[in-house]
């Protein structure tokens, strides 16, 4: 690739310890790790829209909270323009939380519901010292929430979050992270919660905003349809293991890895198109002792004997795109 | 002859001083067999609507108006009253089953407990005959009635409810939200099986949701909601092939697909009026595109269209 890319992962894990009880034991428990995210290699360029999609429990939330260093990874390195994230992070803290940024799904429990907006955004621009006077942070206030559809804007900076919709609170929550022009910006299932008609607005502000400061954002759902529509790229996680990754029109026109077939053929959609759906039993394991094969395995329709003894690499396909699966022609 | 039918039901939250018209003047006929789907945004009466049928709403809701189940009225009737009707022949499969298990008991005894309220005379040996014979309809392994609601997956834990739904095999099975909070593959299984179990069992089932993309997989028939207003009704294929309705139109563009990416999604812009108060004209008006002078001063009537559609909107002709 020629341009650096942002933000870098390399080989990152996160593991968490647990018990287990042992078989035919009434009381004895051992130790073992669920590997939450296990092994992820992805670049995201600036200003680039990176999906990421998976079932819950895939380790997709995981990997947010190990991008904005909410939770330690055990292996493996964060770089943002280089640098290791935990690094920036001992050096200035602040400046690290202005570089990375993130949006939760429910903006309800992301606001203090003791604080009007105009307090709550005063205080970010406060504490990362953007703006000299009280009079030039509202004017910015202002003048962002103009541009994000809420206007006029002296009706909603003296309102509380709970007189909000969920939608405009969402805007807010967006505007708050695009006050610091953050470089990376995460979005976990930032739209899931919002109900359709209200979901295109928010997702099309996401798209302009992040664009116009070069944001790079990755954009963590459940959603196959709204991930496509919004992305660049897409990586697609099944327990903690991306499985395949590629450019959004490839990874939907040209679909390579199984489980990434499943995922697309079930996925309802309102084209009255029929389309059948690979059925496949069952639900995602927890990702404990996974074995020495392929972790879909298990449930993948295609399965063979090399599947369950080998663990598949990843397989280049074109350019960008790429499949771990042994069948990836 | 129509199963349920529902004419000019209108249900109001009373509080101190406001009353919401959470449901306005809404008729519906639900023939036998047929499988509708009740779609809209959150606050658009859905689920009052569907609640309304069993009389599960809290005091503060006044209802008034008819809903007719083989031409009995339910609507005044006391919980004392319609206690036969519920679970034997109106089920209703809850949202988040979660909470609608009992946690500290088995799922054998909870579904058992169901099953004895309606066979006063059945030892306990038919009931567990009865729900593992259940268990199995839903696919799911006869184990299940030993374990406790939070050994089982959020999937597993869905057809549990839907297996407490079908206990008693009731003509109406009324599924509020059941696959909303599930895994794309997970829902599609369930919605597959939904679909094969009611051709077996004759099931009247009424789907209540906000995801126009269920619908679309497993409804004959679609009836739209937008605050407590029916706004348009018709087969599926032909709502979503060709909405009639503005507000329908508005929720199909909203809808991102990943098998056609040059389709380009709008919002709709603002948000739900505010049902405490009197609206003169048409509900959808201060946030429809096409709207008129008209609209904002008279209510629409049901404009009728082919295969029993309606759609109520002044810009539409018809017949």
């Amino acid at each position: 690739m020629g341009v650096e890319a942002i933000l870098q992962m390399k080989n990152v894990k996160k593991w968490y310890e647990t018990r287990v009880p042992v078989k035919n034991s009434r009381f004895k428990s051992e130790k073992k790790f669920v590997k939450a995210v296990d092994g992820i290699n992805l670049d995201v360029n600036a200003g680039e829209i990176l999906g990421v999609i998976g079932e819950s429990g895939c380790g997709k939330s995981t990997l947010g909270k190990l991008l904005m260093l909410l939770e330690e990874p055990t292996a493996g390195e964060i770089l943002i323009n280089g640098v290791p994230s935990h690094e920036l992070y001992k050096r200035n803290q602040l400046e690290f939380r202005r570089k990375v940024q993130i949006i939760f799904q429910n903006p309800f429990d992301s606001f203090d519901p003791r604080n009007t907006i105009a307090t709550v955004l005063l205080r970010t621009l406060k504490l990362h010292q953007i703006g000299s006077s009280k009079e030039e942070r509202l004017k910015m206030i202002a003048d962002a929430l103009e541009e994000v559809g809420l206007k006029p804007s002296h009706k909603y900076m003296s309102r509380y979050p709970h007189e909000l919709s969920g939608g405009q609170l969402q805007r807010i929550s967006i505007l708050r992270a695009m006050l610091l022009e953050p470089e990376i910006l995460i979005a976990d299932e930032a739209v899931s919660m919002l109900d359709v008609s209200v979901r295109a607005g928010i997702i099309k502000l996401l798209k302009k905003l992040t664009e116009a400061n070069n944001t790079a954002l990755i954009f963590i759902s459940h959603d196959i349809n709204t991930t496509s529509y919004i992305s660049d790229k897409i990586a697609v996680m099944y327990l903690g293991e991306v499985v395949e990754y590629g450019l959004a029109e490839d990874l939907v026109e040209r679909t390579s890895h199984p489980y990434t077939k499943v995922l697309l053929s079930n996925s309802a959609s309102i084209d009255m198109k029929e389309n059948e759906a690979i059925t496949i039993s069952g639900e995602p394991p927890t990702p404990i002792d996974h074995g020495p094969g392929c972790y879909f395995a298990p449930r993948c329709y295609m399965v063979q004997d090399v599947c369950l003894s080998k663990h598949p690499k990843h397989q280049s396909i074109t350019n960008h795109h790429r499949a771990s699966c042994h069948f990836v022609k | 002859m129509p199963v349920l039918s529902i004419r000019n039901l209108n249900v109001t939250f009373k509080t101190e001083n406001k009353a919401v018209k959470a449901v306005n003047n809404v008729s519906l006929d639900i023939e036998e067999n047929d499988t509708i789907g009740i779609v809209g945004e959150s606050g658009s009466g859905k689920s009052t609507l569907a609640m309304a049928i069993l009389n599960l709403l809290p005091n503060s809701a006044k209802v008034d108006g008819e809903i007719c189940y083989k031409h009995e009225n339910l609507v005044g009737k006391s919980p004392e009253q319609l206690k036969y009707l519920r679970w034997t022949e109106v089920a209703v499969v809850f949202q988040k089953s979660m909470n609608a298990l009992s946690p500290v008991h088995k799922i054998g005894n909870q579904l058992a407990d169901v099953y004895l309220l309606h066979e006063k005379n059945a030892t306990v040996e038919e009931a567990k005959t009865r729900i593992i014979e259940l268990l199995k309809v839903v696919n799911l392994p006869e184990r299940v009635y030993n374990l406790y609601p939070h050994e089982l997956s959020g999937g597993m834990m869905q057809r549990v409810s839907i297996a407490l739904g079908l206990i008693h095999n009731p003509e109406v099975l009324i599924l509020d939200e059941a696959t909303t909070a599930l895994d794309v593959v997970t829902e599609r299984q369930i919605l597959e099986e939904l679909k094969e179990l009611e051709e077996r069992l004759k099931i009247t089932r009424i789907m209540i949701t906000h995801d126009m993309s269920v619908v679309a997989t497993a409804c004959k028939k679609v009836a739209v909601m937008y605050a407590g207003h029916i706004v348009e009704v018709g087969l599926v294929e032909d709502v979503l092939s060709a909405p009639k309705h503005p507000y329908t139109k508005g929720l199909i563009n909203s809808f991102a697909s990943a098998s056609n990416k040059n389709k380009d999604i709008h919002g709709i812009p603002g948000s739900l009026p505010d049902l405490s108060q009197e609206h003169k004209g048409c509900i959808f008006a201060p946030r429809c595109s096409i709207s008129s002078d008209i609209c904002f001063k008279e209510k629409p009537s049901n404009k009728m269209f082919d295969n029993n559609r309606t759609a109520a909107c002044h810009m539409l002709g018809g017949d």
